[in-house]
C-alpha cells in the first residue's frame, strides 16, 4: 500500500504545482542609457587685485587668462556658462570666497537661485614680471568648494597659467588628465614653395618653427612621451644631385637634431612606438613602398610588410600598447585600412566601404581608428572600432564655392575627446578640432597658411 | 485451476486499472476544483518589439496619450499621502505532502478500505482547496476586470520578453515600460561623469494613486551629485501614472527597484 500513498503524493503534488504558480515577478526597471547634460556654469570676469587702478597690462593679462580659460572649459564639453546678465550678486563687488568665511563674500544662495552648479571666482594680480591667479571652483547645490590653489607663471607664460587651471579642473571633476596644455605639430607653408614643421599650443597660439630645411617638411610625429619628434624633409644629396626624403629626430627642449634615416626613395611617415625606442615608418627602397620599424638612431632595421605583388604600404601607427599596427595599403586595388601585429603577423582588413581610406590613426584608448575616406569626390573623417564595426562620419562641410570641402589628416586628442584634422573649407588648408561624436566643430588656425599633416601631442602637464 | 502466472498476470492488470483510473478521477477532480484560466480566442495581439507602427486600417485606434488621463491631484501637503494598500492576495497554503500512513502489516487490504483511505485523502485535499479557490476567484475577478480594459499593444513600444501569462501580465509590462520611458526623459545626470562607470540603485514605494510614498539609494554610486541626480528624476516625474490594481500592491509594500547604470558611449 506504500505504492499507492505514494501514488496519491504523486497526484496531489500534479494539482498543488498547478494552484500555487504565482503571476508576476518584481517590479523592476533597469536602465542602461541616460541623457546627460552639461553643468551650469558661472564664470564672472577675473578680479584684478593687489592694486587700486588697473594699467593696460593688467586687463590685458586678466583679459588673456579669462579668455583661455573659458575657451578650455568650452571644448572640454561640460559646461555650459550663465549670461552675466542674469547674476543675482554683482562678482566685483563681492569676494572670492562664501559669506561666513569672508567677510563680505559671495552667497551660495545668490548663485543656486539662477541654477548655478558650478562656481568660478578668481583673482589675479602682477608682481613684477609674474602673474599670480588665486583660482576656486565651488559646487553650489551642496555649497562646497571643489578646488582652490594658486598658480603662478611668467606674464609670457599667461596662457599657460589658464591651462593649467583648466587641467585641474577636469582632472578634479573626471577624474581624468585635462589636455589644454597639449601641442600641436605641423606642417605649414612657410615662404615661397616652402614647408616647415611648426609646433603651437592645442588652440593654435604660440606657433613657432622648429625645422630651417628650406624645402618641403611633412609629417610630424610625436614620441608617446611628447619629447622627441619626428619628421621627414626633402634633403639635398650632393652626391646623387638630387633631393630625398630623409627622415629627422629633433628635441625641442634640446635642440638636438639627428638624421636617421636617408636611403634612396620614401623614408617617411613615422610613428613612434610606446616604449620610445624603435618607431615605424615607410621605406621604399626595396621597389615598393613599405612599413620597416627601426631604432630611433636609425641603425637597427626590420621590414614588416611585404606587398604583395608591389602594393604600397604606407602610413603605419602604432597602437597605444604598442602590439598593434594599423596602416593603409591597396593590396586590394584600392588603398583601405589594416590592422597587423607588430611584428608584421595577422594582417587583417579593417575598412570594406569606400575607395580611398588613408590616415589611420589610434585612438588613445586603443579600442577606435580614425582615417581620412574619399566618399563622392571629397574626404571625410571617420571612425571605426578596431575590428571593423560601428562606423561613424565625423565631418560634412562645404566650401564657399558650394563644393565638398576636403577634411583630411586626422589626429586624435590625448584624452580621446577630440580629433584634429585639415580641412580646405574656407579655400587654404586650415586645422579644425571636431568632437568624437561629431557634433562640435571649431577652427583652430586663422590665417593664410596652407597646414598638413598636423600630430596631436600627449598631455603635458 | 488457473496457473500462477495468470492469477499474477489478472492481478497486475488490477492493480494498474486501478492506478490509471486513480489518476483519471485526480485529474478530473482537478480540473473542477482548480480551473486552469480560461482560453482567450479573440483577434491578435499585436506586440511589435522594434520598429515603427503600421499603417493598417484594421488595427484600432493608438491608446490616447498619458496625459489624457490625469491622475487624481495629489493631497495638500499638510497631509500625508492616502496609504490605500491594496490586501496583499492570501499566501499560497504549503504544499501538504501526505506522510504514507504507518503500514499495516504487508496483508492485502480490502477494497473497501482502499476506498476508505482514498475519499480520506481526497477530502483533505478538498477542504484546503476550498481556501485555494477563494484566493483564485479573487484574482480572476480582478483579471476580468482589468481585461476589460486592456489595449492591444502597437508598435513602437517596446514589450519586454519573459512569460507572457495572460492580458495582466500585458499590462504589467506597459506600465513599466511607461515609467522606463518617463525615467529615461527625466535623468540628466551631468556629463562630466559620463565616463566614470557609476551606477546606482534607487527603491521607490508608490501607492495606488501614483505618488511617491517614499524613495531611497538601495546601493549608492559613491558620487552624492550622481546619487542626487537620480532621486532628482524620481522627483520631477512624481506624480507617477497610476499603476494597474495588480501591480498596485506590490509597488506600494516592495517598491520599485530602479537599476541605473549608464554604460560609457563612444
Amino acid at each position: 500500500m506504500r505504492t499507492l500513498h505514494w501514488l496519491l503524493a504523486l497526484c496531489l503534488s500534479i494539482v498543488f504545482s498547478q494552484a500555487s504558480a504565482q503571476e508576476g515577478s518584481g517590479a523592476y526597471i533597469r536602465i542602461t542609457d541616460a541623457k546627460f547634460k552639461k553643468s551650469l556654469m558661472a564664470l564672472p570676469a577675473f578680479q584684478l587685485t593687489g592694486v587700486a587702478a588697473a594699467s593696460p597690462q593688467h586687463l590685458k593679462v586678466g583679459k588673456e587668462l579669462y579668455d583661455v580659460f573659458r575657451q578650455d572649459m568650452e571644448v572640454s564639453g561640460f559646461f555650459e556658462f550663465i549670461k552675466p546678465d542674469a547674476f543675482l550678486e554683482d562678482p566685483a563687488k563681492v569676494g572670492l570666497k562664501p559669506a561666513p568665511q569672508e567677510a563680505s563674500g559671495f552667497t551660495f544662495p545668490a548663485w543656486k537661485q539662477i541654477g548655478t552648479e558650478f562656481l568660478v571666482r578668481v583673482g589675479y594680480r602682477l608682481t613684477g614680471n609674474e602673474v599670480v591667479m588665486d583660482a576656486y571652483l565651488y559646487h553650489v547645490p551642496q555649497a562646497k568648494l571643489v578646488l582652490g590653489r594658486t598658480y603662478r607663471g611668467g606674464v609670457a607664460d599667461t596662457r599657460s597659467v589658464a591651462h593649467t587651471f583648466a587641467n585641474d579642473v577636469v582632472k578634479e571633476l573626471t577624474g581624468l588628465r585635462g589636455m589644454f596644455l597639449s601641442r600641436i605639430a605641423v606642417s605649414r607653408t612657410a615662404g615661397k614653395d616652402k614647408k616647415e614643421v611648426f609646433i603651437m599650443d592645442w588652440d593654435g597660439a604660440n606657433a613657432r618653427q622648429v625645422t630651417t630645411h628650406k624645402s618641403i617638411t611633412v609629417s610630424p610625429a610625436w614620441s608617446f612621451d611628447g619629447k622627441v619628434l619626428a619628421y621627414s624633409a626633402y634633403a639635398y644629396h650632393p652626391a646623387r644631385k638630387t633631393r630625398n626624403l630623409d627622415m629627422f629626430t629633433y628635441n625641442p627642449s634640446t635642440g638636438q637634431r639627428q638624421l636617421v634615416s636617408y636611403r634612396p626613395g620614401l623614408n617617411s611617415g613615422a610613428s613612434f612606438f610606446p616604449d620610445g625606442r624603435n618607431l615605424l615608418l615607410t621605406i621604399s627602397n626595396a621597389g615598393n613602398p613599405d612599413i620597416y620599424r627601426m631604432s630611433i638612431d636609425g641603425r637597427k632595421l626590420e621590414r614588416l610588410t611585404n606587398g604583395p605583388r608591389g602594393a604600397m604600404n604606407v602610413e603605419p601607427s602604432a597602437s597605444p600598447d604598442g602590439s598593434q599596427i594599423a596602416f593603409s595599403s591597396d593590396r586590394n586595388e584600392r588603398p583601405h585600412i589594416f590592422i597587423m601585429n607588430a611584428d608584421g603577423s595577422n594582417i587583417r582588413r579593417i575598412t570594406i566601404a569606400g575607395t580611398y581610406n588613408s590616415a589611420p590613426r589610434w585612438s588613445p584608448d586603443g579600442q577606435r581608428l580614425v582615417f581620412a575616406g574619399y566618399d563622392k569626390g571629397h574626404f571625410d573623417l571617420f571612425t571605426v572600432a578596431a575590428d571593423g564595426s560601428d562606423m561613424l562620419r565625423l565631418t560634412s562641410a562645404r566650401k564657399p564655392n558650394g563644393k565638398m570641402a576636403d577634411n583630411e589628416d586626422p589626429s586624435y586628442s590625448p584624452d580621446g575627446r577630440h580629433i584634429l584634422f585639415v580641412s580646405n573649407r574656407t579655400g587654404k588648408k586650415q586645422l579644425y578640432i571636431v568632437s568624437i561624436d561629431g557634433e562640435v566643430e571649431r577652427r583652430i588656425t586663422y590665417d593664410q597658411h596652407e597646414y598638413t599633416k598636423p600630430h596631436w601631442s600627449p598631455a603635458f602637464e | 485451476m488457473r496457473d500462477p502466472f495468470a492469477q499474477g498476470l489478472s492481478r497486475s492488470l488490477g492493480i494498474s486499472l486501478g492506478a490509471h483510473l486513480l489518476v483519471g478521477a485526480v485529474l478530473t477532480l482537478k480540473a473542477f476544483l482548480f480551473p486552469s484560466e480560461p482560453l482567450r480566442i479573440e483577434s491578435a495581439i499585436r506586440v511589435d518589439i522594434v520598429g515603427l507602427p503600421d499603417k493598417s486600417p484594421q488595427l484600432p485606434p493608438a491608446p490616447p496619450p498619458p496625459q489624457a488621463e490625469a491622475p487624481p491631484p495629489p493631497p495638500p501637503p499638510a497631509q500625508l499621502p492616502p496609504r490605500d494598500l491594496a490586501p496583499p492576495p492570501p499566501p499560497p497554503p504549503a504544499v501538504v505532502v501526505l506522510k504514507p500512513t504507518p503500514g499495516p502489516t504487508p496483508k492485502e487490504r480490502t477494497a473497501k478500505e482502499l476506498r476508505q483511505d482514498q475519499s480520506a485523502a481526497l477530502k483533505k485535499l478538498e477542504a484546503i482547496a476550498k481556501l485555494e479557490r477563494q484566493a483564485r476567484a479573487d484574482a480572476a475577478a480582478k483579471a476580468a476586470a482589468a481585461m476589460a480594459q486592456a489595449r492591444p499593444v502597437q508598435g513602437n513600444q517596446v514589450s519586454r520578453g519573459g512569460s507572457l501569462s495572460g492580458l495582466t501580465r500585458l499590462d504589467h509590462d506597459t506600465y513599466l515600460s511607461t515609467l522606463e520611458q518617463k525615467i529615461r526623459t527625466a535623468w540628466r545626470p551631468p556629463k562630466y561623469l559620463a565616463k566614470n562607470g557609476l551606477k546606482v540603485k534607487v527603491l521607490v514605494h508608490i501607492d495606488a494613486q501614483g505618488a511617491v510614498i517614499k524613495k531611497a539609494i538601495l546601493q549608492s554610486s559613491g558620487n552624492s551629485v550622481f546619487d542626487e541626480s537620480a532621486l532628482q528624476a524620481i522627483d520631477s516625474i512624481a506624480p507617477f501614472p497610476q499603476p494597474p490594481s495588480s501591480l498596485a500592491g506590490l509597488l506600494s509594500t516592495s517598491g520599485l527597484l530602479l537599476d541605473l547604470e549608464p554604460s560609457t558611449t563612444r
